[in-house]
């Protein structure tokens, strides 16, 4: 009993935290439509990994964190400084070109040593490590001082997603937005598999964005929604013995779903 | 020589037929800001095998498994035309992200329910061009010619709803309809292709070629021979390239494309 309420709880904290911060990041990703950043920072994370283990530094070690961060601010600055001046390409088409070309350099560099490519699949499907107390800590405080600094400077951010007024120096703000996205997906992929991290990132913000154009507004309901989802996940998985990523997902993006067919067949209210 | 244009003649003309008819819905896809698609529809089309290994049992390449697999296609292209008229909030580009977690995560619940249940989920990813057979090259070379003539005949209404979709829907025409045929013929094609090419190639060869045609020109016509002119070239390069150095097939041909756009950006500016 006190075993499983210890396990829920870790659980339950950690998707709380995730939940606040991610569904704060995906509303603006949603919003500008750059839909594919977050699987393009996550392949790279990927990408600094292999690269490790192709030169010996294990998985899960402060090397290969070090070589995913790299990977990822390189990333982060291609995402913010690589925009298309040609209306006829969108942005969006220019960050998944990057994810591409990420995902090829993992298997290329994964072809040349032995075994290669089960890594390229495992950081697919991301490995799901057991949680314990040490990695939660890291994780939480990590995610609290990005969450603080997101908050402190949320007029700049939120200016340039709603192109509501000129922001000096836009890339320099693009660009520690999404560095933002990086450090988290580097220290949530590990834990979560790239599936369900970017599912945190994408389906509350969503489903908030579906029924509100405010920011506080599309907050709460994205945090209710989400926090809502992910424990009816947990606890169908736990107690059905449901595999637990693949349920959290599914739950998250049936009640998406819903909400989608609701938004498609109930008219908006005009204000 | 002989041996060697022997052994890449296959992969080639796959690599060419492809070529074609991606280098042409890249064009739709960059225009309709639906980057996501390919990637979305091939993981739809993969819940396919899982759900028909569930329920019946049945092989990865069984009959059974592609109408699972068509089925589930269909239901897609209906479901995004659908929305893509009634829900003006959010871009249709996150809707597509969704669904791809969804049919990832319901693949991936499908195989864990069901104990055994090894289907090739990452062999999809890189495909294995290098060891296409005569007969899928063939069926291929049929199906896209279908889509690519039937695209071809009624060319401009797809045009016109991928390039302006609000005022073509404002001005009373059923766009609806033509959406799913749309979404439909692309599902079609990447379900077909899939096993050959993989969905990273697939991938690549609808975005980079169409990208890389945007920046050099604005006419359709104009875009689409640029684009063909790339992918072509950009295939019998990484096709050598792996060939002599012996890396994957698939990824040599993307990374070519890849280079390509790379320093056609670097130019352009």
């Amino acid at each position: 009993m006190l075993e499983t309420l210890r396990f829920l709880s870790t659980q339950i904290v950690l998707l709380f935290v995730v939940t606040s911060v991610h569904t704060y990041i995906g509303l603006h990703i949603i919003r500008r439509g750059l839909i594919f950043s977050d699987l393009s920072l996550d392949q790279l994370a990927a990408f600094g990994v292999i690269v490790g283990i192709g030169l010996g530094i294990q998985g899960g070690t402060t090397g290969s964190y070090f070589l995913s961060f790299i990977a990822v601010f390189i990333g982060s600055v291609l995402l913010a400084y690589v925009k298309p001046k040609n209306e006829r390409i969108p942005h969006e088409a220019v960050i998944g070109i990057i994810y591409g070309l990420a995902l090829v350099a993992s298997i290329m560099v994964a072809d040349k040593f032995s075994g290669g490519a089960t890594y390229v699949t495992q950081t697919l499907g991301g490995c799901m490590l057991w949680v314990n107390w040490n990695l939660v800590i890291v994780t939480v405080s990590a995610y609290i001082v990005i969450a603080v600094f997101l908050y402190k400077c949320r007029h700049k951010f939120v200016a340039i997603t709603d192109k509501s007024e000129k922001v000096q120096k836009e890339n320099f703000w693009d660009l520690c937005f999404f560095l933002c996205q990086g450090i988290i997906t580097v220290l949530i992929v590990p834990i979560a598999g790239v599936l369900l991290a970017y599912a945190f990132l994408m389906i509350p913000a969503a489903t908030a964005a579906l029924f509100t154009k405010g920011w506080g507004s599309g907050l709460r309901i994205g945090w209710g929604f989400g926090f809502f989802a992910s424990i009816v996940g947990l606890f169908s998985s736990y107690y059905l013995r449901l595999p637990y990523g693949p349920t959290l997902v599914l739950t998250l993006g049936l009640m998406f779903m819903i909400a989608l067919i609701i938004r498609a067949y109930v008219p908006e209210r005009k204000a | 020589m002989w041996e060697i244009i022997q052994f890449l003649l296959p992969p080639f003309v796959s690599c060419i037929m492809m070529v074609g008819i991606f280098g042409y819905l890249g064009i739709h896809v960059i225009e309709r800001e639906i980057i996501f698609i390919d990637i979305a529809l091939a993981q739809i089309a993969a819940v396919g095998p899982a759900f028909a290994f569930v329920i019946w049992r049945s092989e990865e390449t069984s009959g059974i498994a592609y109408a699972c697999a068509f089925g589930f296609l269909i239901l897609a292209a209906l479901f995004y035309s659908q929305i893509r008229r009634r829900v003006t909030q959010i871009p249709i580009e996150a809707v597509i992200g969704v669904s791809y977690a969804i049919a990832a995560a319901a693949a991936l619940f499908l195989l864990a329910m069901a104990a055994g249940g090894d289907v090739h989920l990452e062999h999809m990813l890189v495909g294995s061009i290098l060891w296409a057979k005569w007969v899928d090259i063939l069926v291929c070379a049929v199906v896209y010619l279908g889509v690519g003539v039937f695209h071809y005949l009624f060319r401009e209404r797809f045009r016109r709803i991928s390039q302006d979709y609000r005022e073509t829907h404002g001005k009373g025409i059923k766009t609806a309809g033509w959406d799913f045929l749309f979404y439909l013929t692309m599902a079609i094609v990447i379900l077909l292709s899939v096993r050959i090419g993989g969905v990273l190639v697939i991938y690549s060869l609808l975005i980079i070629p169409a990208t890389f045609a945007a920046m050099f020109a604005k006419s359709w016509g104009k875009r689409l021979v640029i684009a063909w002119g790339l992918g072509i070239g950009a295939s019998l390069a990484g096709l050598v390239f792996s060939y002599t150095l012996d890396f994957s097939c698939g990824p040599s041909v993307v990374a070519f494309l890849g280079l390509s756009l790379i320093v056609a950006a670097l130019v352009r500016k």
